[in-house]
């Protein structure tokens, strides 16, 4: 990158912006508003904000899966979805992780270095369209998987989760993050440019998903919160 | 929404240059976006669609109140809050550097400010500037081109 421009995305990062308002609560009332004039003005408020989210999840709806969608969450490179019904989809099997690599290729396919637990020298990684790696890994007796992706390149990986399903909000590092536990779900890998869109897969286990640096982690596995944190702590 | 209102509170932030209008801005994006989502499609992705919403409220906000567009910014006079360590892009610059080149894209017509904006401070895509800003590609390619000879001539002038 040219100094000019290097010195404006610096100058970027120590920009003062304001505080970011609550604008959830902000435009609370104004949905009250507009969505009962001539009844209660009591309705509760709460159900105006419930409505917003959920049209917004509509957005992200995959449109053969129709179904009435609850919530979504969003990380850089990640949306999972709450929805009613899980769309249509196969067990996950190694061919849905993609082309069996060596490490060496695996980085050179994808374009970065792997992140990976201190130690941990991977014989085999899968890549899938290289742009995701994919690395399994043993910790302490239990089989693990590693997903890695940059999260700039306009990839994304969308999932969809049923109501049983628990999805937090976490902070890992220094990183946004989310964990999910309990339930199946529903997990599509695509791009935005169209480049690819793979069909859908359906995985068990807990999933910890965050970022870190410039990529989007993806740790899979029968774990608890905790484990799967201990895990991301160690990541180099 | 929780998702998007940081990104949209800065993006109506750099258009309208002060943080009350910007707050009204994006909460008023936020609602228009609401009852416009019929006519999303949901193939696209959502945040550019939600920023050019934002964005043109934030551009009739600062219009009805009559001011020129002005960034207004000021680059933190110290490092980031939290104690965090300066990023190390952050640390290419000197204190004297930053507030020359602030003032520099201060200096830019309101186009060519806001194509700097998108591109550097709010790191959009070519593709996500064009869509929030409501122009063609090419049009983002050749005022970001002419933006930055701008900046180039402007701080080769100051130094002087």
């Amino acid at each position: 990158m040219p100094e000019l421009e290097r010195h404006l995305t610096a100058l970027g990062a120590t920009i003062a912006y304001p505080p970011t308002p609550d604008l959830v609560a902000k435009v609370r009332p104004r949905f009250a508003e507009r969505e009962a004039p001539a009844r209660s003005h009591r309705r509760p408020l709460a159900l105006a904000l419930a409505v917003l989210v959920l049209a917004l999840a509509v957005a992200f709806a995959v449109p053969p899966a129709r179904t009435a969608l609850l919530r979504f969450f969003h990380i850089r490179g990640a949306t999972v979805e709450r929805v009613e019904v899980l769309p249509a989809a196969e067990p996950q099997t190694a061919r849905d992780l993609g082309r069996l690599l060596g490490r060496a290729s695996a980085e050179r396919r994808v374009g970065f270095r792997l992140v990976l637990p201190h130690g941990g020298h991977p014989d085999r990684v899968y890549v899938l369209e290289g742009a995701a790696a994919t690395i399994p890994l043993r910790w302490h007796g239990k089989e693990l998987l590693l997903s890695e992706f940059r999260n700039d390149n306009a990839l994304l990986l969308k999932k969809l989760v049923p109501d049983q399903t628990y999805v937090e909000p976490l902070q890992v590092g220094l990183g946004s993050g989310l964990w999910i536990q309990g339930g199946r779900h529903v997990l599509i890998w695509l791009d935005r440019t169209g480049r690819f869109r793979e069909k859908p897969a359906r995985v068990s286990g807990n999933i910890l998903l965050w970022t870190h640096d410039a990529l989007t982690l993806r740790l899979q596995g029968k774990l608890s919160k905790r484990e799967a944190l201990s895990i991301a702590k160690e990541l180099r | 929404m929780h998702a998007y209102q940081g990104i949209a509170f800065r993006t109506a932030y750099l258009v309208t240059g002060n943080a009350a209008d910007a707050e009204e801005a994006a909460a008023d994006g936020f609602v228009k976006a609401f009852y416009a989502l019929s006519r999303f499609r949901s193939a696209e992705p959502l945040r550019p669609w939600l920023l050019r919403i934002v964005a043109n409220e934030a551009r009739n906000r600062r219009r009805s109140a009559g001011r020129r567009a002005q960034l207004a910014l000021r680059a933190a006079a110290h490092e980031p809050s939290g104690g965090a360590a300066p990023s190390p892009e952050a640390e290419l610059l000197s204190g004297e550097q930053r507030s020359k080149l602030l003032d520099a894209v201060n200096r830019l017509e309101e186009n060519h400010r806001l194509v700097i904006a998108c591109r550097f401070f709010l790191e959009l895509g070519e593709e996500e500037t064009a869509q929030v800003l409501g122009w063609r590609r090419g049009t983002v390619k050749s005022r970001l081109s002419r933006a930055l000879d701008r900046l180039r001539a402007d701080l080769g002038e100051a130094n002087a």
